[in-house]
């Protein structure tokens, strides 16, 4: 089962009432949120009409929440190599 | 009044049935809790008899690559918001495949490694450091579960170079081709900083104290392994690629 991947890119501020709801309806509530739906004709005319707002991908699986943000969060870049217990228990063995 | 009166009887009937749900779903989740933490003291009890050196006592730190138990690496599966990967946590990388090097890569790389000093673009979650060795650092940060005189590797670099040479990654270095090793030297602290908070027709001013910490550190030394010593550890030469990283002289 293949899903929508849809993520607001602008804010439907000054626009038609309609367009608010509909993003509503989808449940996306701030920018760059990011939100999973079926793939289904009810889906693909609500994206539809709000097509200038959004950017839609097809995947394979849906992603919680805390997953999409784990996409985002980058690598810690750095390991402890040696506590300093460790290395206090080398210098004492030797 | 009388259909006030059915309302209250309704809350109270939804007042009485709301506990006994919550004392239903309490149990399972202490159940759970227990299960988790009897495998985690399982694992526990598993890498001690497995480690090499059972006469040494159990630290909380992470112990050196060999020690981390490999079923605890890969049945994570995210949860709650604290469950991070440990891909994206700071724990020393397993390999599964040998480093692989352009056949360009190698015939260039002892032009870089002849030349000292080095430098090193350093990423600390994705924000980047210029390091040679004998720099000293202040971290942005508080970095947890680190004491002062640990020493910690950075793996994530994103340029790696001397005076005329340069090694990008795209976007990132391959961590087996270089060590780059720092020192934590301790904690240092910024001035208390005293907002005053004041709100509209009140004659009382809030005080908002802050007073953060950051981590300091030393660069011990930042080292460009030679092609000998990568073949050594097990690197695989390849044909080059369209994308693959280059050594760039200085023009």
């Amino acid at each position: 089962m293949s899903y929508f991947r849809i993520t607001l890119l602008r804010s439907a501020i000054g626009l038609p009432r309609r367009t608010t709801d509909v993003l509503k309806a989808l449940g996306l509530k701030k920018r760059m949120a990011t939100v999973f739906h079926p793939v289904s004709s009810s889906a693909a005319g609500q994206i539809m009409k709000v097509k200038e707002l959004v950017e839609v991908k097809e995947v394979e699986n849906y992603m919680s929440q805390h997953e999409v943000w784990l996409e985002r969060k980058p690598d810690p870049g750095y390991y402890v190599e040696k506590t300093v217990a460790q290395e206090r228990g080398e210098s004492l063995q030797q | 009044m009388f259909s006030r009166s059915v309302l209250r009887s309704l809350t109270s009937d939804l007042r009485l049935s709301a506990p006994s749900i919550s004392t239903i779903s309490l149990p399972q989740r202490a159940c759970l809790h227990q299960t988790a933490s009897l495998r985690n003291a399982q694992q526990q009890s598993q890498t001690q008899s497995s480690s090499l050196n059972p006469e040494t006592p159990l630290s909380a730190t992470p112990r050196a690559q060999e020690s981390i138990p490999e079923t605890s690496i890969h049945n994570i599966i995210p949860q709650t918001r604290d469950d991070i990967p440990l891909a994206k946590q700071p724990v020393a990388p397993t390999f599964t495949s040998p480093l692989e090097v352009t056949k360009s890569l190698m015939a260039q790389l002892p032009h870089l490694v002849g030349q000292t000093p080095h430098y090193v673009t350093a990423e600390i979650h994705a924000r980047p450091f210029l390091l040679t060795a004998g720099d000293h650092i202040r971290l942005p940060f508080l970095m947890p579960k680190v004491k002062t005189g640990d020493i910690l590797r950075f793996n994530r670099a994103s340029a790696l170079g001397s005076r005329d040479f340069t090694l990008k990654g795209s976007p990132h270095i391959d961590e087996r081709l270089f060590e780059c090793r720092v020192r934590v030297i301790g904690v240092e602290s910024e001035p208390l900083r005293i907002k005053e908070k004041t709100k509209r027709r009140q004659r009382h001013t809030k005080q908002a104290r802050s007073k953060h910490r950051y981590t300091t550190m030393r660069v011990m030394d930042v080292r460009v392994k030679s092609p000998e010593e990568l073949l050594k550890e097990g690197a695989v030469v390849i044909e080059d690629a369209a994308d693959s990283p280059q050594i760039e002289a200085r023009s």
